[in-house]
């Protein structure tokens, strides 16, 4: 990679990404979980609500792409060197709306990331390391992210490819070994069904929708790298699929082993259970398998949401080529790596503010502003129709007319809208 | 971004560079020699502290008695004991690096013992040190002493192992087919405390002299079952037992009786508190029902005029049919058995097996209703016991949430008190399926008879005239072997 050049990624490393950001740090941390002993019945209807949100992010997308392809920033000379990610809101909602929603995004996914860094450091710290200091954990971890994201987007997808596939066996052997030790599961635990109404459940299948399901809205700007964006809802359905079942699963794992109460009450649970998996006195203490793989999905987590975060400030700064990025992205992770060590002053207020305010906040960006935004694509799409058959979105620097509505008149064979920036 | 070559050269140095520091070491490297390796631990509360003993593997040197100066013709231990107290259980195992050149690894306590002081206080505090820190593993055994768990963890004497953290979970592995003991972890123990019916069973161990009296039986007929510490099943060591001197440091005879650990039935925890106690014969009373044994002997008098016990069935699978109501409870197990001889003659004298097995199918059934007696007998002693307590060890709240919500959701507050007048119906059916390997008993007496130079005609009862024997029994073939070449008459 010369770090001008664009970066794709095939719809494989598209779905192994998606599984590494469902499995990062749910498999880690429970989903559904006010739903108590219906947790994993909340997962799989979570399941089905985040397949049909995909639906909705497919169509913002490829209204995105069909905009970018018909007026590329930069015009088509600059088509090929771009960096292929980004420029979504700026295309929806104009470029001051679109430059707003973008500083919205970037400090979600900042925030985003800092809690996703939180979740890996105290798993490191509690368990792994408990006497290492927080940062000499945090560094690392951080600077590792920052330097791949810094190769782009294939690198990522790259390593996904080797990391996943291998962590979502282990874990599924992990849950295997935990139902065949003999005396582990008690199946009853999960009776009775809605034992405490119906509000926790809907709070559980919220919560499942949010974390993962929904999160998956961080690859609207991400699937813009595909050769053909117009399928990226297939490979993150089947994400989707295969990661919930292994979710519900675990969930119902969690529960008949240690019981609502401690399912509930446990910051990890999949880490209480697999201290507890022993077959034969031989297959023991596994984990390490454990942690190596929440670590590992955990990093693929992180650099997605890092990337989509550097995405958004492409849209506001309009960075167009890729040797610009580092130094975003080192900011990026500057902060993040901040905002872990300092956001929360517990884990478990991390985990409180995810079970109780997460599932309120995280909507508002996986679903209703991608709703809005598609809303708006139409609406400015019909309003060009008549003069120009097309938009021209993204503007950074059009003329006066283009700056406030966004849209060049200009058309296809119109003037390139866009200012070189070097 | 395209690198020159220097730069590049000073990106692989430095790389390689911070790899050999970084690899060198971290902040929490253990090293063995560093490392207190603690297998079994105690927990008591003593004039209003905690008080937390360990016993750590003794890695290096001649193993001693204990963290005093032992004798050198001591018995071999390979434990080093020490005690700390501490206002709260984690100050108390932090205080015992008072006594410790090394750092203490809670990795391997296998086995936690709770004095009877600290459970009558309260095992909260223990149950979420244990699940809270990463240094504790939540697959520790958990098991009660009457008295102190320090006394306990000093005086007990092992046997074949050399651990206490592995000899006392060894005891209950063995002793849950038999339906007395079940490994209970404290994890085990915190889904059971928090489940619906906030009480569980705790083994209890004690100290008694080698060779011991017979432990408490659990054939026998029920002994009294007991709320409170009682001398029942307790320490049977008499004040001139020599045992404690070997932790002094004294000279020891090897022929004085030492102090073994034994599985002495089990406490009852409410909440998480100990309220009272049971004996083996209760214990497994509560196992029928939570937790069945597939290898326990019940010893059963049999279809003979005998009262004592002259049979021994063995249990091998247990189904069980529980319905939980408000108002009552109805318990149905089915028990599959087999027949096993504790007395070689008596299955063949009983006319159960063997040629003249007349009517041997009533005495089966005779037989399995003795067994059905015997272990609703044991329920029965379980329920006297745990319902005066309010303490519902079976789970029967568990079964009622699970079978009956709206009811359960009706009466979850008085739960306790419900539990204590709860009319409990069981049933019992038993099927003896097998007879054991051998058709009949052993050939001993037809040696017996040729030395004795008794008669060669078959059918004679010969001359065995010992205890046991009965010489009007007419349809003893193993006392016929003469003429048919030392075997039974019956094989041709």
């Amino acid at each position: 990679m010369d770090g001008t050049g664009p970066t794709y990624i095939t719809l494989w490393q598209l779905f192994v990404l998606a599984v590494g950001v469902l499995m990062g740090t749910s498999t880690l941390l429970p989903a559904g979980v006010p739903a108590g002993r219906d947790a994993w019945l909340a997962v799989l209807v979570a399941l089905s609500v985040g397949l049909v949100l995909t639906a909705l992010w497919q169509r913002l997308i490829d209204g995105v792409a069909a905009a970018n392809r018909r007026s590329p920033p930069g015009g088509q000379e600059q088509a090929e060197k771009r960096p292929p990610a980004g420029r979504v809101w700026i295309v929806a909602f104009g470029p001051v709306v679109g430059r707003i929603v973008a500083a919205l995004y970037f400090v979600h996914f900042v925030h985003w990331s800092a809690a996703v860094l939180r979740n890996m450091t105290t798993l490191i710290g509690l368990e792994v390391l408990p006497r290492t200091p927080t940062p000499v954990i945090l560094v690392p971890f951080v600077g590792l992210a920052v330097w791949s994201i810094s190769q782009g987007i294939e690198g990522t997808g790259r390593l996904a490819e080797v990391v996943i596939p291998i962590a979502f066996i282990a874990s599924g052997l992990i849950l295997l070994l935990a139902l065949l030790t003999p005396g582990l599961v008690d199946m009853g635990q999960l009776l009775p069904l809605f034992e405490r109404g119906y509000r926790p459940f809907l709070h559980g299948v919220l919560l499942a929708v949010s974390f993962p399901f929904a999160e998956l809205v961080a690859f609207i700007p991400i699937a813009l790298s595909l050769r053909d964006p117009s399928r990226a809802a297939t490979p993150m359905r089947w994400a989707m699929v295969v990661t919930g079942l292994l979710l519900a699963m675990q969930e119902v794992r969690n529960i008949a082993v240690l019981g609502v109460h401690e399912a509930v009450r446990f910051l990890y649970p999949g880490l209480a259970v697999n201290e507890l998996i022993e077959l034969g006195r031989v297959v023991q203490r596994i984990e390490a398998i454990a942690i190596a793989v929440w670590i590992n999905a955990g990093f693929i987590k992180l650099t997605v949401i890092m990337l989509a975060a550097t995405s958004c400030v492409q849209e506001i700064l309009d960075l167009r080529e890729r040797r610009h990025l580092p130094p975003v992205i080192a900011a990026i992770g500057l902060v993040a790596g901040a905002l872990a060590a300092g956001l929360y002053s517990t884990a478990g207020e991390l985990a409180l503010f995810a079970m109780d305010v997460w599932v309120v906040y995280a909507p508002l960006f996986q679903i209703a502003i991608p709703a809005i935004a598609l809303v708006s694509l139409r609406m400015r799409q019909r309003q060009l129709q008549p003069d120009a058959g097309t938009i021209m979105a993204g503007t950074a620097t059009p003329g006066r007319s283009g700056r406030r509505s966004g849209v060049s008149p200009g058309g296809r064979a119109g003037r390139p809208p866009y200012r070189t920036k070097r | 971004m395209s690198l020159t070559r220097p730069m590049r050269l000073l990106g692989v140095l430095l790389t390689l560079g911070s790899m050999l520091l970084l690899a060198a070491g971290c902040w929490d490297r253990a090293e063995i020699n560093e490392l207190a390796l603690i297998m079994a631990s105690g927990i008591d509360w003593e004039d209003g502290m905690w008080v937390a003993t360990a016993s750590i593997a003794q890695t290096t040197g001649q193993p001693s008695g204990t963290g005093q100066a032992s004798g050198p013709t001591g018995p071999s231990r390979q434990a080093f004991v020490v005690s700390a107290r501490g206002a709260t259980v984690s100050e108390a195992q932090q205080n015992l690096r008072l006594f410790l050149a090394r750092r203490p690894r809670w990795d391997h306590a296998s086995a936690l013992i709770i004095g009877e002081a600290a459970a009558k206080r309260g095992i909260a505090e223990i149950l979420d040190l244990w699940t809270r820190s990463e240094a504790m593993r939540t697959t520790t055994m958990i098991g009660l002493v009457r008295g102190k768990a320090q006394e306990f963890i000093v005086e007990a004497q092992l046997g074949i192992e050399t651990m206490l953290g592995v000899t006392l979970p060894g005891i209950l592995r063995l002793g849950n087919p038999m339906g007395i003991s079940a490994v209970i972890t404290a994890h085990r123990m915190i889904r059971t405390l928090s489940s619906e019916s906030h009480a569980s069973l705790v083994p209890l161990f004690g100290l008694v002299a080698q060779p011991q009296s017979p432990p408490p039986a659990t054939g026998a007929p029920p002994p009294q079952a007991t709320t409170e510490g009682s001398p029942a099943g307790a320490r049977q060591r008499t004040a001139t037992d020599p045992s404690s001197l070997v932790q002094q440091g004294r000279y020891l005879p090897p022929a004085v009786p030492l102090a073994v650990a034994q599985l002495q039935g089990t406490g009852i925890i409410l909440e998480d508190r100990l309220v009272g106690y049971l004996d083996l014969y209760a214990t497994r009373g509560v196992f029928w029902v939570t937790s069945p044994p597939n290898n326990a002997v019940i010893p059963v008098s049999g279809p003979g005029p005998s009262e004592l016990p002259q049979l021994s069935v063995l249990i091998e699978d247990v189904r069980r049919e529980i319905t939980v109501s408000a108002e009552k409870a109805d318990l149905r197990l089915l028990v599959t058995a087999s027949l096993e001889t504790q007395i070689p003659f008596q299955l063949e004298e009983m006319g159960v097996v063997g040629p003249h097995a007349v009517g041997a199918e009533e005495k089966l059934v005779q037989i399995a209703e003795e067994v059905a007696g015997h272990i609703e007998g044991e329920i029965r002693a379980a329920l006297e016991a745990t319902q005066p307590l309010g303490a519902d060890v079976f789970g029967f709240a568990v079964m009622l949430n699970r079978q009956r919500k709206k009811d359960w959701e009706r009466i979850r507050d008085r739960w306790h008190e419900i539990y204590g007048h709860l009319p409990v119906s069981i049933k019992v059916e038993v099927k003896l399926v097998e007879t054991g390997m051998t058709i009949g008993p052993p050939s001993t007496t037809g040696l017996r008879d040729q030395h004795a130079g008794g008669s060669e005609v078959p059918g004679d009862t010969g001359g065995f005239d010992g205890p046991g024997s009965s010489k009007s029994s007419s349809n003893s073939g193993s006392r016929a072997t003469k003429g048919t070449g030392g075997y039974p008459r019956w094989v041709k």
